[in-house]
């Protein structure tokens, strides 16, 4: 949350170049699997490959970067990512993005003159912060909390690599191991999933408890622009703080991806364009990468879409069941992306219709297990704007349509693309949801980095990882570009 | 009758001879070619296959049948051995078999059969088949295999005791501690294989004692092989107790500092198995596909990728030892399934490690 404050609305030198490597975790997450060999029991682990090699690769015993120099002077070695801290940071600095895209969309919502106000009545900035700033956006930073709990104890790729070893086991890593067992008891599987949705649901009705009976409107029929906090002198201690948050979760684990995508293996000290010359020249990078991008686009959007009409029933209308749905939206969100494709494909096997084993099934399955994140997403901007704009848009003549085009959807703009970069930077990595249910006509680019990873091609895999994080940072700077606004870009 | 030994006469016995000689490789030839003609006519017909297996070599498969036969699209879908199975066996219980021929870990091809779901028939490669490419039981055939033993980085296991044997494992130097890795036999086919050879072989006292002295070694669970094999290339965890070819030979070819040593009580071969479904709905491209990945042409291409053969005259990867040389422990896997219970509580009690 604190990350997404400094990052939207502080006038730290160079803030514009920040918000997008202040994603890269999040559109990145997934893309570098550190590990050869048998894939036949790797397939899940993969992602959280990715995580552990952008930040546990400098914090591992005997080879850690952080570790060599400390080793070298005599002083051992103080960090250990194989425990429960490890375990912490290396989750935390993964969901930091998604929590950041919330709360910053909700700050850039705010009506400055309330900050203005609490100034001029002689309250002091810190004062401010603690006593409009933050109440006013406590939805998004209790939505952002939650969202961060819930993906949390969902999260099973890191709990079972880096928990493992140390015989540190979640309720994730129980259901990885369950599913990798022969006969598999689906039945334990199914409990353990249980208690996931049963502390999910526990998650959200303490947020609603939180947030009952309390108005969060900040976007009404007065007019403001988002104002920039003048730090003064603190300007530079404040970049330099995001900076060097920034050098260790986002840029120093990049550096490590681009030095083994150009190395022969691993950290041989021997450089080799070849790795980099794959993605252009391998048939499997060029429909891997196609399909990665048709699934995962139209998926987002989906998602986003669905999201939306599902976040406007909730905060906007007086249907019966709204809370109902919302929860029923939200309960994916903790059972472990493997598990619910499963489901899914269990499910989609005796229905008639015959989307199982063709990419729509990934694309269903995608939706189901993310919507949730949307609706997290833009609910949170939903409720901070007035329904007297959309009220006023109805008396002056506008249908429901025209207010919706008109009206609400260009003051949510800004969550609406949170959400779908959001769940873009997901879906492009996504593996676990993609493995129990893809093909050959639909494997993805995700599939292709697990399989080279399977033979060993470590270095072609951050080559591949590299490309991923081009799609992710990529697009998420063409979807800024093309809305034209600053005050709405999502990033 | 008498022979005349004319310059003409010998050289008309050296082209009889030749003749006969081309002649005795042809009825083979001709009659493969003849019953290939029917069964590639079928599975065009057929027009499609679906294949569900291994990662690494049913790509090469898919990618070289698709080659040689274009008019049959090919599907797949590939990941963890018993992931892959139960997704089999679900549709096969919602009554929508899509699965055409499995091409993964023997122990899940073995089970697969006795359960029922495969179809018995013979390949007409097996008859160019080493000894280790036929099982004995019969209802399917192996397609390629691997070798497991002894993996180490020898260049920060340079002044540290190399493991010779299995057994070096029951007093461990005080030199390994903390360098060792294994995966979970419960997950991991090639680790099921390994474990259970050393249950058949040493039994359960000396077996047991192997396990427990790696543990007292602070050896730690791995999730994967290819978790290990990452580890040992960095130097992370240097001493892996067994890995396995297809995870380890890659990064050897790549020069990385990694050394792969047969135990002198043997390593063990593990199997990637081929089966077909017997609900198969394309079974014609079934067995062409089957027939094709035994062929000489495709087992090259598995060896050229550095994975071993079964068919004899195709040579095992470079840098890797023959495996129809090498020394092997002798491993009874459809016994060791029988008892796989047993054999991962052992694994459990003798390491303390947890495998579900």
């Amino acid at each position: 949350m604190e990350h997404g404050r400094r990052f939207d609305r502080l006038d730290d030198p160079r803030r514009g170049h920040r918000r997008h490597p202040g994603l890269v975790p999040g559109a990145h997450q997934r893309s570098l699997r550190a590990d050869a060999g048998t894939a036949r029991d790797d397939a899940d682990l993969h992602p959280a490959l990715h995580r552990r090699l952008r930040v546990g690769l400098d914090r591992r015993p005997r080879i850690g970067l952080f570790n060599l120099p400390t080793k070298g002077l005599g002083l051992g070695e103080p960090l250990d990512i194989y425990t429960y801290a490890g375990l912490i940071w290396t989750i935390g600095i993964y969901i930091a993005p998604y929590v950041m895209m919330i709360v910053a969309s909700a700050l850039r919502n705010m009506d400055p003159s309330l900050e203005e106000a609490a100034q001029v009545a002689g309250l002091s900035r810190v004062r401010t912060m603690f006593q409009v700033t933050l109440p006013v956006v406590a939805p998004s930073i209790l939505s952002g909390s939650v969202l961060a709990f819930v993906i949390s104890i969902g999260l099973f790729g890191t709990p079972v690599l880096l928990g493992m070893t140390k015989e540190i086991y979640l309720i994730t890593a129980r259901i990885y191991l369950e599913l990798q067992q022969f006969p598999p008891s689906f039945g334990i599987v199914a409990v353990l999933a249980i208690y996931l949705m049963v502390l999910s649901v526990i998650a959200n009705l303490l947020q609603s408890w939180a947030l009952r009976g309390r108005s969060f409107v900040t976007v009404t029929g007065k007019g403001f622009r988002p104002r920039i906090i003048q730090l003064a002198a603190g300007r530079y201690v404040v970049a330099g703080i995001i900076w060097l948050y920034l050098l260790l979760t986002v840029v120093g684990p990049i550096i490590i991806i681009i030095a083994a995508s150009i190395s022969t293996y691993t950290w041989s000290g021997k450089f080799t364009w070849n790795n980099i010359a794959f993605l252009w020249e391998s048939q499997d990078v060029r429909s891997t990468l196609w399909n990665s991008l048709f699934i995962t686009i139209l998926a987002a959007s989906a998602t986003t879409v669905l999201g939306l009409i599902v976040s406007w029933i909730t905060a906007r209308t007086r249907m019966r069941g709204r809370q109902f749905l919302e929860h029923v939206v939200l309960l994916p969100m903790s059972v472990p992306s493997l598990a619910f494709a499963l489901g899914v494909s269990f499910f989609w096997l005796w229905v008639p219709w015959s989307v199982y084993g063709t990419v729509w099934i990934i694309i269903i399955g995608l939706i189901g297990r993310y919507i949730s994140y949307s609706v997290r997403s833009i609910t949170s901007s939903l409720i901070q704007i007035h329904p007297e704009l959309e009220e006023s848009a109805r008396i002056s003549g506008f249908g429901w349509g025209s207010t919706m085009w008109r009206v609400t959807l260009p003051l949510v703009l800004p969550a609406i693309i949170s959400s779908w970069v959001m769940v873009y930077s997901i879906f492009i990595s996504e593996l676990s949801m993609v493995l129990p249910l893809y093909t050959t006509s639909s494997r993805t680019l995700s599939i292709l980095s697990f399989d080279t990873w399977a033979v060993g091609e470590f270095s072609l895999v951050a080559s591949l990882s590299l490309l991923q994080l081009l799609l992710g940072v990529g697009v998420m700077w063409f979807v800024t570009h093309i809305t034209k606004q600053r005050q709405i870009a999502a990033i | 009758m008498t022979f005349t030994k004319t310059r003409r006469g010998v050289l008309r016995g050296f082209a009889t001879a030749s003749a006969l000689a081309l002649l005795a490789s042809l009825p083979v030839t001709q009659s493969v070619r003849a019953a290939d003609a029917t069964l590639i006519a079928a599975a065009e017909k057929e027009g499609q296959i679906v294949v569900y297996g291994d990662p690494f070599t049913v790509p090469l498969l898919l990618k070289a049948f698709g080659a040689k036969y274009p008019k049959i699209k090919v599907t797949s879908a590939t990941g963890d051995a018993w992931q892959i199975y139960n997704r089999f066996v679900a549709e096969n219980a919602a009554n929508r078999p899509l699965m055409d021929v499995m091409y993964q870990a023997e122990d899940t091809v073995i089970t697969a059969k006795t359960s029922g779901y495969l179809a018995n028939f013979t390949s007409s490669e097996a008859g160019s088949l080493t000894k280790l490419g036929l099982p004995a039981g019969g209802g399917y055939v192996r397609g390629n295999g691997n070798l497991i033993m002894f993996a180490y980085n020898h260049e920060a296991m340079a002044k540290k005791p190399l493991p010779k044997d299995w057994t070096d494992y029951i007093t461990p130097p005080a030199e390994w501690e903390g360098l060792g890795a294994m995966s979970n036999p419960g997950s991991s086919s090639a680790t099921f294989a390994t474990v259970a050879a050393l249950y058949q072989t040493y039994g359960a006292e000396k077996g047991g004692a192997i396990l427990k002295g790696f543990r007292s070694a602070k050896g730690e669970l791995n999730p994967s092989m290819g978790v290990m094999a990452t580890k040992l290339q960095t130097g992370e965890r240097p001493l892996d107790f067994f890995n396995i070819t297809t995870a380890v030979s890659g990064i050897i070819a790549k020069g990385a500092p990694v050394t792969m040593a047969v135990p002198a009580s043997g390593g063990v071969a593990q199997f990637n198995a081929i089966g077909i479904s017997a609900k198969a709905p394309n079974p014609n491209a079934a067995r062409l596909l089957t027939d094709f990945a035994l062929t000489a042409e495709m087992q090259t291409i598995f060896s050229e990728a550095g994975v071993y053969p079964v068919r004899s005259g195709v040579a095992s990867p470079k840098g890797l030892p023959v495996l129809t040389e090498v020394k092997l422990m002798d491993l009874d896997l459809e016994k060791a399934l029988k008892d796989r219970e047993t054999i991962l509580n052992w694994w459990a009690t003798s390491t303390g490690f947890s495998y579900r």
